[in-house]
């Protein structure tokens, strides 16, 4: 294993942190699995059943591959964490640690599966005690000693505004600005950290656009919350609601328009091993790089298709890791994949970490030897949204997802919820705010025309 | 202690692409009842990380396209602290006086409009009665 820093993250300032009892150093802000990473530590937590080593993958908050127990919370993704001074975490779910998790013999043991539907049923006596024990080795972390007080707070009224936007990737920015041209008061709202969606990691254009396009936005007045994701949808009463998850809470927001530029979820291929620390998403490994100046491995192997496949190489020998083999990405997903894949990445290996593929082409087999596997997928849209709103979704084939179906202007089967980017399909940035724009302004226009509606009727309400 | 070489689909509750062809063996053919005999998009990421995966493999296992429906999204998205639901009041506080203030900044703004003073209640609620 060999990833590392390669220059310190810009105006962090160094602290410690402790994690399973050890004292490691990181940068304040930096993610937990970064900061980790960067002294060797890449095994963050065990899967639930065979006790399989489990490492940061997709970078997002959103595969859960990265549990771990912080100051007492079970179950925060350490890829989305950010470090504090003197921050206490704890691997879960393991009985060791979890580099040497006793209960990982299971994987082996099983080698064919393990079928609950057959296992210890039907016996009188074994099933209950079966039972408990196979329910506390599936643990969750363990939760807090003592509540929160949090309940005493006063309830906070719901925020209103004329456009929500959901996601601040290209889309998202994108609609945002056009929606506040027009007239509108805008609510940006985005679950990472900071704006900017793909473009953070560098890979589709200059993270120094999403700066810009930021900066814009607060100049302009639009009001921007990171580390906001929207966790929920309810409609009351015609009312539309939407529950936005901050550090501090659940902050209700009520819009009169809302855009979704949520994007969509990524995926490290389906191959034997697929869940091996140190296979990721092309995006995380390309934020490591590029924001935290963590280099996440010394050999990468690639899976990506052009023009990221290209950006990625560029951004790896840049850091002084040049990549060791450079696949398309349909041999990530070769069992799965429509058609015939030309080349086809038949397993990864290792013991607690990538150690090398085995790829397999028309002029034969080839034993690849890598501390990386960086996967470029094609995201699959987060739908959940648009459906709890009441928006129709359709398969589609690119990402194996669900998209949002869209008319030309964004509007969905959702009375005032407009949807753009990966969302609606897979596009490139330049179609994603392309899209964005298209919908902000629909939805500002929804929102203004809602307004002035309903000025006119208390007008003539009062006039008669 | 060795591995077995398994092909996760769904890395919350361990599933394999075996797992799920066995599951079409036994004649499960949709996303919804191969989630329930399988649960997979029960675990922590509720479908996020293993949806499409799941619909790949059925794709690639001879069914239809138009065969092919998620299964019921259900809110929260992302884990929320039970707490967090304890502190939102379940009748929120009425809006009347900051949807007024609202509706005079505004009218400053140029939006046609009358004063609305206090005790209106916000233009957005109750619209559809
Ligand atoms: S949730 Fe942290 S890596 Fe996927």
């Amino acid at each position: 294993m060999t990833a590392r820093r390669i220059r310190p993250p810009k105006q962090r300032r160094e602290i410690t942190i402790e994690h399973d009892g050890k004292r490691y150093p990181a940068y304040e802000g930096e993610p937990l699995a970064a900061a980790l990473m960067a002294s060797g530590v890449t095994v963050l937590g065990r899967s639930s059943k065979y006790h399989r080593p489990r490492g940061a993958s997709c970078g997002t908050g959103d595969c859960g591959n990265c549990l771990v127990q912080v100051d007492g919370m079970p179950n925060r993704c350490a890829c989305t964490t950010p470090c504090h001074d003197e921050m206490v975490s704890e691997s879960q779910n393991v009985i060791g640690s979890a580099e040497n998790d006793l209960l990982a013999m299971t994987d082996w043991m099983f080698p064919r599966g393990l079928d609950h539907h057959e296992m210890f049923t039907g016996l009188p006596l074994v099933q209950p005690v079966a039972q408990r024990i196979i329910r506390k080795l599936s643990g969750l972390g363990v939760l807090a000693r003592t509540a929160d007080s949090s309940a005493e707070r006063e309830p906070r009224p719901p925020t209103i505004v004329d456009v929500l936007v959901v996601g601040a990737g290209a889309s998202g920015l994108a609609a945002a600005e056009v929606a506040r041209e027009a007239g509108a008061e805008v609510l940006l709202v985005e679950a990472l950290n900071e704006p900017g969606g793909r473009r953070l990691g560098g890979l589709h254009c200059s993270p120094s656009d999403a700066k810009t396009a930021t900066r814009k936005l607060l100049e302009m007045g639009v009001d921007i919350w990171p580390d906001s994701g929207a966790v929920q949808i309810d409609r009351t009463q015609g009312v539309l609601e939407v529950l936005i998850l901050r550090p501090e809470g659940l902050f209700p927001v009520r819009p009169r328009a809302t855009v979704l530029c949520c994007g969509g979820y990524v995926s490290t291929g389906v191959f034997p091993n697929n869940d091996l620390p140190g296979i990721m998403a092309a995006e995380w490994a390309a934020r490591l790089i590029t924001k935290w100046g963590m280099l996440p491995g010394e050999r990468p192997v690639i899976c990506a298709d052009e023009p990221i496949a290209k950006a990625l190489r560029e951004l790896f020998v840049k850091a002084g890791a040049p990549p060791v083999r450079v696949l398309p990405i349909s041999a990530a997903y070769a069992d799965v994949w429509p058609g015939n894949p030309p080349e086809k990445l038949v397993t990864a290996l290792g013991g607690k970490h990538v150690e090398r593929v085995i790829v397999e082409n028309a002029a034969g087999t080839e034993v690849v030897d890598c501390d990386l596997v960086v996967v470029a997928s094609p995201p699959a849209p987060a739908f959940e949204l648009a459906l709890d709103a009441g928006a129709h979704v359709a398969y589609e084939e690119q990402s194996g997802g669900f998209a949002v179906r869209a008319g030309p202007e964004g509007g969905t089967a959702a009375e005032n919820v407009f949807a753009a980017g990966t969302l609606v399909g897979p596009c490139t940035v330049e179609e994603a705010h392309a899209g964005g724009r298209t919908a902000g302004e629909a939805a500002a226009t929804a929102a203004l025309t809602l307004l002035q509606e309903s000025y006119h009727s208390r007008e003539n309400r009062d006039a008669s | 202690m060795p591995r077995s070489p398994r092909t996760i689909v769904c890395s919350c509750e361990d599933l394999t692409v075996e797992d799920i062809v066995q599951c079409i063996d036994k004649g499960y053919r949709d996303i919804e009842s191969i989630k329930r005999y399988t649960g997979f998009g029960t675990g922590i990421c509720q479908g996020k990380a293993c949806l499409h995966l799941v619909a790949r493999v059925l794709r690639s296992r001879g069914i239809k396209e138009s065969d092919l429906a998620p299964f019921t999204a259900r809110p929260p998205h992302r884990p929320v602290a039970l707490g967090m639901y304890a502190e939102l009041s379940v009748n929120p506080p009425p809006m009347n006086a900051e949807a007024a203030n609202k509706a005079d900044a505004r009218k400053d703004e140029g939006f046609a409009g009358k004063d609305t003073g206090p005790g209106e209640e916000d233009p957005s609620v109750g619209r559809e009665e």
